[in-house]
């Protein structure tokens, strides 16, 4: 898409990347934010090591644009000056781009080549050792459900992924995984000098999840980045809590942790909690690769 | 307790058929990989879009300004989904 807006921009044509929820969380350490201004912080982040000078667009936190166009990862559209949706592409293809712009608004000869940009991409971050505390195989296929952090006086510096196992799905008894990850973009990893994370669930009547609270284990090392994950058992009684009522039954979990930040000098414990609502986020994206040394694809 | 019924294991496995409808076909994508949720009924919900006006939805610029998609018009303007991952 570099080359055909390099090529088009002067004829006029504006281009503009979507940034939306990521599509596959821990790839590179990339976590999803939680708040508007996180979004931003990705969107900053992808400026950066992406190295590419098309302007970026952030989605609202509802992702409400990607509802409304359609819902799929990586859309292209063309708009015309009317506002009307003359293209549409479900899987961006740069080639398919040129074509269409070039009915539209001309043929540019030369084309601008990806060699001719001199793109330059920068590796992402990774600030704290990882690949310290073996990363939890899950062999079951995994969907992510509802997570919403309550408010609290701190960033959600580690953040809560909750995914319920196939079992669950069709049975209604089966696992769930709790990961807590460090956000990086925050730039703190844990202090492994300090009691280590602890959680502990508080579930509405007809759901049950055991154990009720963990605690991650204690590591030789002083810091590291990486997750702090558990299997849990879980189970739902919908004669008891009917599916209507899910919604407006969140399990509850706190977590306590400690958490520094080289940077700004400081680790301090942190307490905060999660609604946790056994309903499938389709705006959660999909892991690859979970169990990677790091976690995710890089 | 554990207790399980032939009945609420079909009222369950029902209701989460319909949660998780999209969640299954791990799909060849166009550039050849597989796995993801995105399959076909995402792709036939994105060209249903053509030729429909651009949905005005409120959003943001990069540094967080609100920004309204019905001021994308007045020329040819390209859209393209994208993340980090």
């Amino acid at each position: 898409m570099e080359t055909v807006a390099v090529d088009y921009a002067p004829r006029g044509v504006k281009f503009y990347y979507i940034y939306k929820a990521l599509a596959h969380p821990e790839n590179n350490g990339y976590i999803q934010p939680f708040t508007l201004e996180e979004r931003l912080l990705h969107v900053q982040e992808a400026k950066r090591t992406l190295g590419s000078g098309i302007e970026w667009i952030c989605d609202n936190m509802n992702n409400g644009l990607k509802a409304a166009l359609g819902g799929a990862p990586n859309s292209e559209f063309i708009i015309d000056p009317a506002g009307k949706i003359i293209r549409v592409r479900g899987w961006s293809n740069a080639t398919s781009l040129r074509a269409d712009l070039e009915s539209l608004v001309g043929k540019v000869s030369p084309a601008t080549t990806v060699a001719d940009l001199k793109m330059k991409s920068v590796v992402p971050k990774r600030p704290t050792a990882t690949g310290i505390v073996p990363r939890i195989q899950i062999n079951s296929v995994m969907r992510a459900v509802q997570v919403k952090p309550l408010e609290s006086d701190e960033p959600y510096y580690v953040k809560l992924r909750a995914e319920v196992d196939e079992s669950f799905m069709s049975e209604g008894l089966g696992m769930a995984y709790l990961g807590f990850h460090l956000d990086p973009l925050l730039h703190v990893h844990w202090n492994n000098l300090a009691a280590p994370i602890q959680f502990r669930v508080q579930c509405p009547v007809g759901i049950t999840m055991g154990p009720g609270a963990g605690r991650g284990p204690e590591i030789k090392v002083e810091v590291d980045g990486d997750p702090r994950e558990f299997l849990v058992g879980l189970e739902w009684d919908s004669s008891v809590l009917p599916a209507n009522r899910l919604a407006d039954s969140p399990i509850i979990i706190e977590v306590d942790y400690f958490a520094c930040h080289d940077d700004l000098g400081w680790c301090k414990p942190i307490r905060q909690q999660y609604e946790v609502r056994l309903l499938v986020d389709r705006n959660a994206g999909s892991v690859r690769g979970r169990g990677a040394r790091g976690g995710g694809r890089r | 307790m554990f207790i399980r019924h032939q009945f609420l294991l079909m009222a369950l496995s029902l209701l989460w058929a319909l949660l998780v409808i999209d969640s299954t076909p791990l799909l060849a994508q166009p550039d050849g990989r597989t796995g993801g949720r995105t399959g076909g009924a995402q792709f036939s919900q994105v060209t249903r879009l053509l030729n429909t006006a651009l949905p005005t939805v409120n959003v943001f610029d990069a540094q967080g300004k609100p920004l309204s998609t019905a001021s994308l018009r007045d020329c040819y303007t390209v859209l393209v989904f994208g993340c980090l991952t």
